[in-house]
């Protein structure tokens, strides 16, 4: 019986010490990254956005700390329950893109109308269908660097968003 | 004394068979060589074109190569511990596209987004400028490292295995030239040293992230190699237009 309750242990142990294919980072964050030694994708949330909205900010501590059934249930709370606002949906996005349910993550990202966010629509739509090739099979390395390309090219002046993309890059020739 | 002879023939036998068998588990693994381009997009006007004569590359191997460079062994009476050391070199086999396409294309992308002329990939005509680029020298290696650790407790024992990747460099040579009519109008080398950090995501993807960083190198040498090239062929371009004018 102790032997089975330290295999689980160890198990689960190993399932929760992993690190998460994305992970959500803030405007400081992303200038501390050193670009040669990153090997991890990085969801970039503007400082203001998280100002502005405590459900956003509170997600992304949350998100940082690995709590996601707290999360969730944040999101579902009483709170929250029949709104439906750009921030509220973004939150969900993060929980279901850091679940792995990308098919999902893409209907919630959809639902966001809001032209502050349009930057970071457009980063996870080019994410989220990077994921879903792969789990369809039918990823091209090529086409999506022609999409991060065209991406990066409409914001040349950018250079927080290039050094993400850079960084996005990296991470399909090491996981070809 | 006849144990001794035989533990290194083992050695010998063993350390052979270890750039075979690598060479044989890397040869499984491809990685993509395209790269982002981040230069500025120049809107000037495109008046002249270039086209490019030939590429000619003598610099990459055909296939990926693993050569031993040496061995320690450490025998001692509780602990033993032997290493070898491997010299890996990146040939075509590793990389997902023809170099000489990527080359091409590069060059082509790079020309659309910074230069004032425009290149063309077929041939030249009479009184148009001409490329053609030399290859010279392509060389990425890396080393790779296995060693084994066994620990002896009386009747019983304990061994370690470890394989670790290292950083990969880039030795990179080109020459081009512009041409005009048969007459160089500019030729210059272009040296790109790189030395690229080994980034290793999961130990079971340890070979296939060795090669991804390899043609890492590559690739990112190759780009600052074309973005030198079209700075100066933009220069060249201006200067020839002044004499001519």
């Amino acid at each position: 019986m102790k032997y089975i309750f330290w295999f689980l242990f160890l198990v689960f142990g190993l399932t929760f010490c992993t690190t998460p294919k994305y992970i959500i980072i803030n405007q400081s964050g992303i200038n501390n990254l050193y670009l040669d030694s990153v090997l991890t994708n990085y969801i970039p949330i503007p400082d203001p956005e998280l100002q502005k909205s405590k459900l956003l900010d509170s997600s992304y501590h949350l998100l940082l700390q690995k709590k996601y059934s707290k999360l969730d249930k944040y999101i579902q709370s009483k709170e929250y329950a029949g709104i439906s606002t750009p921030d509220l949906f973004l939150s969900k996005t993060l929980l279901l893109i850091t679940k792995k349910e990308y098919p999902e993550a893409v209907q919630s990202l959809m639902k966001i109308n809001d032209s502050d966010y349009s930057l970071l629509k457009k980063l996870l739509t080019l994410d989220l269908n990077y994921e879903i090739s792969r789990v369809n099979g039918n990823f091209d390395y090529n086409r999506s660097l022609n999409d991060y390309q065209s991406f990066i090219d409409s914001y040349p002046d950018d250079i927080t968003l290039k050094k993400i993309i850079l960084i996005r890059m990296r991470y399909l020739r090491y996981n070809y | 004394m006849r144990f001794t002879y035989l533990g290194l023939l083992i050695l010998g036998l063993t350390s052979c068979s270890g750039s075979k068998m690598l060479q044989k588990n890397l040869s499984k693994f491809q990685a993509p060589i395209g790269y982002l381009h981040d230069s500025k997009i120049v809107d000037s006007p495109k008046n002249d074109t270039i086209f490019i004569s030939a590429i000619n590359n003598k610099g990459i191997d055909s296939i990926t190569t693993v050569t031993k460079i040496n061995s320690k062994i450490l025998p001692f009476l509780l602990f033993n511990y032997t290493e070898t050391n491997m010299k890996v070199e990146l040939g075509q086999s590793s990389i997902e596209q023809s170099y000489n396409d990527f080359f091409t294309n590069s060059l082509i992308d790079e020309s659309k987004r910074s230069a004032n002329f425009v290149i063309d990939p077929r041939s030249a005509g009479k009184n148009q400028y001409s490329l053609e680029i030399n290859i010279d020298t392509c060389n990425v290696r890396s080393k790779y490292q296995r060693s084994t650790t066994v620990l002896f407790f009386f009747v019983a024992y304990s061994m370690s295995f470890q394989e670790l990747g290292f950083p990969s460099e880039t030795n990179l040579v080109v020459t081009a030239k512009l041409k005009k009519e048969g007459q160089i109008i500019s030729e210059k080398s272009y040296r790109v040293k790189r030395t690229q950090p080994f980034l290793n995501s999961q130990s079971i993807k340890l070979q296939s992230d060795f090669t991804a960083n390899m043609v890492e190198s590559l690739s990112l040498s190759t780009k600052q190699c074309i973005e030198d090239l079209i700075k100066d062929l933009n220069n060249s371009k201006l200067k020839s237009n002044k004499t001519i004018s």
